[in-house]
């Protein structure tokens, strides 16, 4: 209640502010953009360039992305390399010097969360598409989200200092909504503590260490390298006999071989959303997890 | 003592009295808290004691390394930090960031991304006009790229064949300029449609169309000069004008008589989202120089269009390119003015496969009566981004000669930075 009044009081102080313009936030992925949202509120816009929808690391990078970035304010990324095919020229090409990397106006998130996957020898693209700073799906994670939301306050509160005490109400509250909400979604999982799951890229590797879970094997038989049939045929055989009862695939691969090792050992396909606005309905952080956590439940019963 | 002391010391005593009196009392008060704080503290180190034997640390201050090497494990490769490692909890109530050193890789400073990619290209059939090898490693291009400053960005494209070794590209990019600029100042492909701007790694087709070799011989227009390039305002539609000034000197194509006698382009691009799984692109491009041993002028017009077709949540498995491209070459002395084309499709019809075709053909400048004509299909395999496998059947009908039916195969690699995905 007294957080709801002090959130309310800020509105209407910050009605009465300065009356500036909302700062300009563009961000690569639709995660980063609800985070931003929670944290800026109506003191910021915020547009993502990817969809929720879309394989991120294989974004175009169009000319009406480059308009985009052009009026930015602050770019906010994901980092470790997701964008590294799209974001570069994007950014050259902007004639914004604000945005470019090293500049207050360039937020990079990996710098502050927790990364999972890096590498522990020398790595070169006998590996497939491997990330040499450690696996950038780390969003899937809430302790990260928070850590993404932390790092959005103080950048916000640089840019706009007047602002700072309205971004920290906001973040506090996100922090308090987001840990509200792990206890219910640690509740949903518990009782499968360990169960052993099979997924398609590694894109869930925060997410299974957070609550718990064992991914056995990977339907890519390395990072961003499509199933060949002699990993799948492995595969299947790992699957009968390791119990396991789902499989999880991110929306934008195709369903046709996930189903087929589904059908060869029993375990169910769960398209898992890995981003914000994947389906209708996904609209932010809190919604994605809750839907996500509950088809995994259920696959998991 | 005068009774008017006695007056002013009574209350100076009561007053020590009652300080004395509040004094002890607060003592007490801090005894008493300090006594609760103890015993707390004793509580919490046993707590802490229990909770390193579980945890299997031994509670006393690290002893020296036993003797006993038998007990020694391996040390993890990379140890992680201990937030990394610590099992998660319940609660996120405590969540910090956690601050990343960069990888000592990450460093720029002393090394550009550094890329190479190699092109093989075999050919079989036809009359063999242009005295193509039946294989050959027909380039290698060496990229090299970084930031110079805050204000600029180099890149160096190297191109190594078995005759020469020549810098492709060579350019400073000021990528901060005021009002909406952008400026390259070196040796570059001039903004001149879209195939002349595009390095051969990009092709969709294993050869260049008839229009680019008859008309710009095998290199394109590149050239030394200064690009400048500007973004027009035009709500959601992006605009971009482009103006270029080069030393005029293109092989077989311009000779510039003097140092004040320079090759001038233009080119204005206009690009609109159809939707967010299609967009059009199109371009309007003039470029005047002077011919090689006439002197007179030599002025090209060119138009191009590109659509492009990509359903998001499908985007890694299908896709279309259609892409068509006029020019019109005019020649001081020549009556009539050569015409160019081509025009062709890409569609990847799976992850990895890429199926097109194109149609070109060109109208020679010395003499437009004579026209050239091309019809070619291609397959493309890419095993991963950094590598391709191409076969191109090719149909040319000569003009004054016989109908070549060729087919070319090629392959494709690149190793190094991970450069931008083509657009």
């Amino acid at each position: 209640m007294r957080r709801t009044l002090l959130l309310a009081l800020m509105l209407v102080a910050g009605a009465f502010a300065a009356g500036a313009e909302p700062l300009k936030v563009v961000t690569t992925t639709s995660d980063l953009a609800s985070i931003a949202k929670e944290v800026g509120g109506d003191r910021i816009t915020v547009e993502s360039i990817a969809r929720g929808y879309q394989d991120p690391h294989f974004v175009e990078a169009k000319p009406s992305f480059l308009l985009l970035i052009k009026n930015a304010e602050l770019l906010a990324v994901v980092g470790l390399e997701l964008e590294i095919g799209w974001l570069p020229p994007l950014i050259e090409q902007s004639r914004n010097a604000k945005v470019h990397p090293g500049s207050d106006g360039y937020l990079d998130l990996s710098t502050g969360v927790e990364i999972v996957d890096k590498p522990t020898s020398a790595v070169d693209r006998s590996m497939g598409d491997i990330h040499a700073m450690g696996n950038p799906h780390y969003w899937v994670e809430p302790g990260n989200a928070i850590r993404i939301a932390i790092q959005f306050r103080d950048r916000l509160a640089k840019l706009r200092p007047a602002d700072e005490g309205y971004f920290t109400a906001r973040l506090n509250d996100f922090k308090v909504r987001a840990n509200d909400a792990n206890k219910r979604w640690t509740a949903a999982l518990a009782p499968y503590k360990r169960a052993k799951i099979v997924t398609y890229h590694r894109s869930w590797q925060n997410f299974v260490k957070r609550y718990q879970l064992e991914v056995i094997d990977y339907v890519e038989p390395k990072p961003g390298v499509p199933p060949s049939p002699s990993h799948l045929f492995d595969l299947v055989q790992e699957m009968k006999s390791k119990g396991v009862k789902v499989l999880l695939v991110e929306p934008y691969f195709d369903l046709k071989t996930p189903n087929s090792v589904a059908e060869k050992t029993g375990a169910k396909v769960i398209v898992m959303y890995p981003s914000v606005g994947g389906a209708p309905g996904l609209d932010d952080y809190f919604t994605l997890f809750d839907r996500n956590i509950k088809a995994l439940a259920e696959g998991l019963k | 003592m005068p009774l008017f002391v006695l007056v002013f010391i009574f209350p100076l005593v009561a007053t020590a009295q009652a300080v004395d009196e509040d004094l002890t009392r607060k003592l007490d008060e801090l005894t008493r808290r300090l006594e609760a704080l103890d015993r707390e503290s004793g509580a919490i180190r046993a707590e802490i004691d229990a909770l390193k034997a579980k945890a299997g640390v031994p509670a006393a201050p690290a002893e020296a390394p036993a003797d006993d090497l038998t007990q020694i494990e391996a040390v993890p490769a990379a140890p992680q930090s201990a937030a990394a490692e610590a099992p998660p909890q319940g609660s996120l109530a405590g969540v910090d960031v956690v601050p990343n050193a960069p990888a000592a890789g990450a460093s720029k400073l002393f090394n550009p991304d550094i890329s190479v990619i190699g092109n093989v290209v075999s050919h079989t059939g036809g009359d063999n006009p242009e005295g193509r090898d039946s294989i050959a490693l027909q380039e290698a291009e060496l990229g090299l790229e970084a930031a110079v400053d805050p204000y600029a960005k180099a890149k160096f494209f190297i191109g190594y064949s078995e005759e020469e070794v020549a810098v492709e590209e060579g350019y400073i990019q000021f990528v901060s300029l005021p009002w909406d600029l952008s400026a390259k100042v070196g040796k570059m492909k001039a903004s001149f449609g879209k195939f002349n701007t595009t390095h051969f790694h990009s092709w969709s087709a294993i050869d260049e169309p008839l229009v680019s070799s008859t008309f710009f011989g095998g290199e394109g227009i590149t050239d030394s000069g200064v690009s400048v390039s500007k973004l027009i305002p035009a709500g959601p539609l992006f605009v971009e004008a482009t103006a270029e000034a080069f030393r005029g000197s293109v092989d077989g194509v311009f000779d510039p008589n003097g140092t004040s006698d320079l090759l001038y382009n233009a080119h204005l691009r206009a690009y609109k989202d159809i939707s967010e799984n299609s967009n059009l692109d199109f371009g309007a491009s003039y470029a005047t120089g002077t011919l090689p041993e006439t002197g007179g002028t030599n002025s090209f017009t060119g138009v191009d269009v590109t659509y492009r077709w990509k359903p998001l949540s499908r985007s890694i498995y299908n896709s279309l390119l259609a892409r068509g491209e006029v020019i019109v070459n005019d020649r001081e002395g020549q009556n009539d003015s050569a015409l160019g084309y081509y025009a062709g499709a890409d569609y990847q019809f799976a992850r990895r496969w890429i199926a097109g075709l194109r149609v070109d053909g060109v109208e020679r400048p010395d003499d437009p009566s004579i026209s050239d004509r091309g019809q070619s299909l291609m397959l493309t395999f890419r095993p991963s981004e950094f590598s391709l496998i191409r076969g191109q059947y090719r149909r040319t009908d000569y003009g004054d000669g016989p109908v070549a039916d060729e087919l070319l195969l090629q392959v494709q690699f690149g190793i190094g930075a991970h450069g931008a995905h083509p657009f």
